[in-house]
């Protein structure tokens, strides 16, 4: 079933659940949230909104981005997130890439002059429809993705395709959901919608300053979704009370000690999960499933994931190679970037660009990015092992390694550090730490850093940091 | 950068590279002062000490030398001209 046609469901077998949770917003029902998605419809159609119109959503308010993403889809017009967080330029290119012709935003912007303006109502469209009446498999949301290289990547997802993707979330199912990420970053935005399939409450962070453990008892949060750099800080503060709440963390790959720390001074309830924008959740570690080697668990039912050699063959258990995939609710390609599509979608798989392998029991273990193997004189080093080390390191909050290209050695491994607050650590120690565990995969410089440089989703910035190598090296 | 900076980096680069016997040792406080030459010979420089003073040299300073190179430049002292003209 649609994600739309589950919302229609929820609506008349569970219309009095809540949909949303928010300071700023009274709670909504599924009823009202359907109400106001059909209201919300009807009113995009008469601002000339219809089936294929492409445009992009500039609305900062989360709930009502929420509510105007569902509208948009159930017109079947073609939608894409243009972010507050972005520059003029990104959105200049977004718009350029999709061919937009309109804009729906509140509050009013001076970006993209050239697009139809549509004002979206600040609080909502009053619900004066029942039903919605939507184009089924019409419309389209384009997600960005992987924003540290190069241009963004947009990639298109069909409300079935959602939909598809959201089954694999149904743990979702009667839970009160915090995500701490905005709506306006891809996954905070699949994972909202994936709650109202599942029928689960989607609460919002209020405005302004709060604390997370405060905002979860005060909002009954009985599962909280957290990116790694969020996941650090909890796992390094007291919460007992949030024990009985279930913690679940994606993104990026969490450290076996951060993931200790939680269950230790947070909650036992830990999942963590990978997956990608491309085809949803791929794997999850649940709670009592977390072990040394950082595994993130058996691929979930109804999806194919074999170990492949550069050449696509597939290779036995426990052998590292490439991860490919494939499942239903995945995409086909990114728009306008045939090589990219080339690269990633081959022979009907999927190639997130990640090296793992699969265990004698079945879970799968992701070793770091194929795009990211440095060579090292032959060996093969990869960041995410040099992290994975260098985080376990008592004074270290968050590293990154990255290679220092070389035309004798090819990639000399070398690593940033941000370390935690209070706590001094020297390079040496953290150079013979790494060495230590890592031989001749350690780092072979380590800088250590205020804060690592991060975009706007937290990705980290290694192009910035290696500048700062750069400037480190020639600087002396 | 200075000679006596390339002869803390050279010092550095042999600590990482665990060359035996040289950190911290007297040989070690009269190269960096100047006073004392030390041929690469009398160094237990095994080929993955080699690659490894090489790596640090290049990643401290971006100079490159090729492990094979150190046989021919023959001393520490040397070993900073070298790196000293390559800059």
């Amino acid at each position: 079933m649609s994600l739309l046609g589950r919302l229609q469901d929820h609506s008349e077998r569970m219309g009095e659940v809540e949909a949303i949770s928010s300071a700023e917003h009274s709670a909504l029902t599924y009823r009202e949230l359907q109400g106001r998605v059909a209201a919300g419809a009807a009113f995009l159609k008469s601002q000339g909104i219809a089936a294929g119109t492409a445009i992009g959503i500039a609305v900062t308010d989360e709930v009502e981005h929420l509510t105007a993403t569902l509208a948009l889809m159930a017109v079947g017009a073609h939608q894409v997130t243009l972010a507050s967080h972005d520059t003029a330029g990104a959105k200049e290119r977004i718009a350029r890439r999709l061919e937009l012709t309109h804009i729906l935003e509140a509050p009013a912007t001076e970006d993209l002059p050239g697009l139809v303006r549509v004002s979206w109502p600040q609080r909502g469209v009053a619900p004066t429809v029942n039903v919605i009446e939507w184009t089924e498999g019409g419309g389209i949301i384009y997600f960005g993705t992987s924003g540290t290289t190069g241009e963004m990547k947009l990639l298109p997802l069909t409300d079935r395709q959602i939909a598809a993707q959201a089954q694999r979330h149904h743990d979702y199912a009667g839970e009160r959901v915090l995500r701490l990420g905005s709506i306006e970053h891809n996954i905070s935005k699949r994972l909202r919608l994936y709650c109202v399939w599942a029928g689960g409450t989607n609460v919002f962070v209020p405005d302004g300053e709060f604390d997370v453990a405060d905002l979860c008892v005060h909002q009954r949060v009985t599962e909280l979704d957290i990116s790694r750099l969020h996941a650090a800080d909890l796992a390094a503060r007291e919460l007992s009370m949030l024990r009985g709440v279930r913690i679940s963390v994606a993104g990026s790959p969490l450290p076996f000690d951060v993931r200790r720390s939680i269950e230790r001074n947070v909650t036992p309830l830990l999942t963590v999960r990978y997956g990608a924008t491309e085809c949803g959740t791929i794997a999850f570690a649940g709670p009592g499933e977390h072990d040394e080697a950082e595994a993130v668990g058996p691929p979930v039912r109804g999806l194919e994931l074999q170990i492949v050699d550069p050449a696509g063959a597939p290779l036995p258990p426990g052998t590292t190679g490439l991860i490919r995939l494939r499942v239903d609710g995945m995409t086909s390609g990114y728009v306008g970037d045939p090589q990219e599509t080339q690269a990633r979608f081959r022979d009907g798989w999927f190639y997130p660009g990640d090296v793992g392998m699969v265990r004698a029991d079945g879970n799968l273990i992701v070793q770091g990015r194929s795009d990211d193997m440095m060579i090292l004189n032959g060996i093969n080093v990869f960041p995410a092992e040099i992290e994975r080390v260098l985080e376990r390191h008592p004074a270290v909050l968050a590293s990154a390694a990255l290679p220092l290209e070389s035309k004798v050695h090819g990639q000399i491994p070398v690593a940033a550090v941000e370390l935690r607050s209070g706590v001094a650590v020297t390079t040496g120690e953290l150079l013979s730490y790494a060495r230590e565990l890592l031989a001749l995969r350690a780092p072979r410089r380590i800088l250590v850093l205020e804060a690592l440089p991060r975009n706007s989703q937290g990705k980290i910035l290694r192009r910035e940091i290696a500048a700062q190598f750069e400037t480190a090296r020639s600087g002396r | 950068m200075t000679n006596e900076d390339i002869r803390q980096v050279i010092a550095d680069a042999l600590g990482y590279a665990s060359v035996p016997r040289f950190r911290g040792s007297s040989r070690e406080a009269a190269f960096l002062s100047g006073a004392e030459d030390v041929p690469l010979a009398t160094l237990e420089i095994d080929s993955l000490a080699a690659m490894e003073l090489c790596i640090a040299i290049e990643t401290i300073v971006g100079v490159s030398i090729l492990p094979q190179q150190l046989a021919e430049i023959g001393s520490l002292n040397a070993l900073v001209t070298t790196i000293s003209g390559a800059l």
